[in-house]
């Protein structure tokens, strides 16, 4: 009866970015695992070389790192404020509505990242392929919104809905985020070991000598 | 999250365990040729002494083993830390 009961204030709220991180918890491990890889990539590079490909073109290394933690904060409430405009129920139907740009946006894309890799720096290593491939995709998300707006202005119903689109459609909504996830964890898990294979390795002055001795029979 | 944690513990973990069984394996292989090969299959659990028998052997400490073997220690930490704020929840 008499036991002590919590009052919950109506008006007490998270910050905005604490609501957001634990909204979008997949959006932000993918902008803080690229952010934190890019800035000691750069950081690694500077100690080690001593200086940074930057200071050729006249930058400060600690103000490229600052304007890149600033760029990645800005991707992430883009990304984010993004996201919130639309519930998976609500982009399924979009989806449904649209299905000839649908397949024709999906196909341009899978048809053009070979290319993007090929052509960009960032194309010659794993976190950089995942990069591309998320930038794109994201990118072609926009492209696929607007053309989507465009074309419900300029025909009011639609005209074309097939049944096996429409499976497909459901299929790949519960199975993308699933395969997304298990990629981004094999890929931050293959940095991990990197890194902690280095760091283990630097620590006890690790030679090398034994795996020598079991390759070298002589 | 917990996800993502979770994939990355069993990840590290799997990777190491593979790493040390290759380990296992390329040296069962060049001590004991073919018969070796199929040792290494069969008494697998024997990777938990085989770090001192290498020792005895090659003469050399196998300090590659137990950088592997800590990582994967590491791994299951990670994954078993991420399981259990899952059954508090």
């Amino acid at each position: 009866m008499n036991e002590p009961t919590e009052i919950i204030s109506p008006n007490k709220k998270d910050n905005v970015f604490i609501t957001r991180i634990k909204k979008y918890q997949i959006i932000t491990i993918t902008m803080a695992f690229l952010l934190l890889y890019r800035t000691f990539d750069h950081l690694i590079y500077y100690f080690k070389e001593g200086n940074s490909p930057y200071q050729a073109i006249g930058l400060n290394i600690w103000l490229v790192l600052s304007l890149h933690i600033v760029v990645y904060i800005l991707q992430w409430l883009i990304l984010t404020w993004i996201a919130s405009k639309y519930t998976a129920q609500s982009l399924k139907e979009k989806i449904y509505g649209h299905p000839i740009i649908t397949l024709i946006l999906l196909v341009i894309y899978l048809h053009e990242l070979p290319y993007r890799y090929a052509n960009s720096s960032l194309g010659s290593n794993l976190v950089g392929i995942f990069e591309l491939t998320i930038y794109y995709a994201f990118l072609f998300y926009i492209y696929w919104l607007i053309i989507c707006w465009l074309s419900k202005l300029i025909w009011k119903r639609q005209r074309y809905q097939w049944i096996w689109y429409n499976k497909l459609v459901d299929k790949l909504i519960v199975i993308i985020p699933i395969i997304y996830k298990f990629l981004l964890g094999i890929i931050i898990s293959i940095v991990v070991f990197i890194n902690l294979f280095t760091i283990l390795t630097r620590i006890t002055n690790y030679s090398g000598v034994d795996i020598w001795k079991l390759f070298h029979f002589n | 999250m917990r996800t993502i944690c979770k994939i990355v513990g069993f990840a590290l973990f799997y990777i190491s365990t593979i790493i040390m069984f290759l380990f296992w394996f390329s040296a069962m292989t060049k001590w004991l040729g073919f018969i070796g090969s199929i040792l290494a299959i069969i008494i697998a659990p024997g990777l938990v002494i085989f770090p001192i028998i290498f020792w005895v052997v090659e003469g050399v400490f196998p300090a590659f083993y137990f950088i592997i073997w800590g990582i994967g220690i590491i791994g299951i930490i990670i994954a078993m830390l991420s399981s259990a704020n899952e059954s508090r929840y």
